[in-house]
């Protein structure tokens, strides 16, 4: 592949909005999934230390949820690229 | 005190210790009337809501090795008007783009996205949101405060991974105040405790704790007993 190829191929996927929009949603998505799963450990760990009995469970299952959500877009996200 | 609360002082913990007293505390207190107290069985007790900041005898919450006879006889958060911020943050973050949405084609109409892109870009943005107040939020429910017939134990969470868990039995703290500063703490009747403790053991505070004047008050019954 000759340097010119290589220009050809970048000016390709940069007039592709789209395409890029999408590589930096992944990543970004990614990211952020990683997090979810982090704030939804941390929420169990802490509902162990100091566990309201009534809350707690629906505080799990939105913790929960939000992960899911995260997993759901970012899959979704690699399947329409 | 128990050596696995110093491992969780400030870190980031993967693992969940699991402690039978807990499980002990739980059953006791759904189970076994003879694990309360008379002077509770008297008192009138509560169950805290989700948004609860002060809470006498408050009923179903449970401290990771709570004691068999031990109880629970307070609980603080800090005052709820202190989520205001972040609160009004978010009702701005979720009204702002239906604000933008027509001023979006003019603005952007160099960036041309397929719908679907835009659909994920959208999502993205509230769940981005809906994280923001799930991590404020737990913030602000996991700083908590426990007085207990037995000890005072305060959980300090600073950010979602920080945190920092202290507890004093009563028979140690030597003085307690509060000082409520300006016009807002005054309205809302919120202020700092200060709880201090024999010799070189660390000070409590409550910070912005409601009715300030009233923790100091059951936390004095409790230690003139």
């Amino acid at each position: 592949m000759s340097i010119t190829d290589i220009i050809q191929l970048i000016q390709t996927l940069f007039s592709n909005q789209d395409l890029i929009v999408k590589i930096i949603l992944i990543v970004l998505l990614s990211l952020y999934v990683l997090f979810a799963i982090i704030v939804s450990r941390q929420i169990f760990v802490l509902n162990e230390i100091v566990n309201q009995i009534s809350f707690s469970p629906i505080f799990k299952i939105l913790s929960v949820i939000h992960v899911i959500i995260a997993i759901l877009l970012l899959v979704s996200n690699i399947l329409n690229i | 005190m128990d050596n696995s609360k110093n491992d969780l002082k400030g870190e980031f913990v993967l693992s969940k210790d699991t402690k039978t007293n807990t499980e002990d505390a739980v059953d006791a207190k759904i189970k076994t009337p003879k694990a309360i107290s008379k002077n509770s069985l008297a008192a009138n007790h509560n169950s805290p809501h989700f948004f609860s900041s002060f809470s006498r005898y408050p009923d179903g919450v449970v401290l990771q090795n709570q004691e068999l006879d031990e109880e629970i006889l307070l609980l603080i958060r800090r005052h709820f008007i202190t989520n205001f911020p972040w609160l009004f943050i978010s009702l701005l973050a979720i009204v702002f783009p239906f604000l933008l949405i027509p001023l979006l084609p003019s603005l952007f109409s160099f960036i041309n996205l397929s719908g679907i892109t835009q659909t994920f870009i959208a999502s993205f943005y509230f769940i981005i949101i809906f994280g923001y107040i799930l991590v404020n939020f737990s913030i602000w429910y996991f700083n908590v405060a426990l007085v207990t017939n037995k000890r005072i134990v305060d959980l300090d969470v600073t950010g979602i991974l920080f945190r920092n868990i202290a507890e004093t039995n009563l028979n140690l703290i030597q003085d307690i105040s509060y000082t409520q500063n300006g016009s807002i703490r005054s309205i809302f009747n919120y202020g700092d405790v200060l709880v201090q403790t024999a010799g070189t053991l660390p000070n409590f505070e409550f910070d912005r704790a409601p009715r300030p004047a009233e923790i100091i008050r059951i936390i004095s019954d409790l230690i003139g007993k």
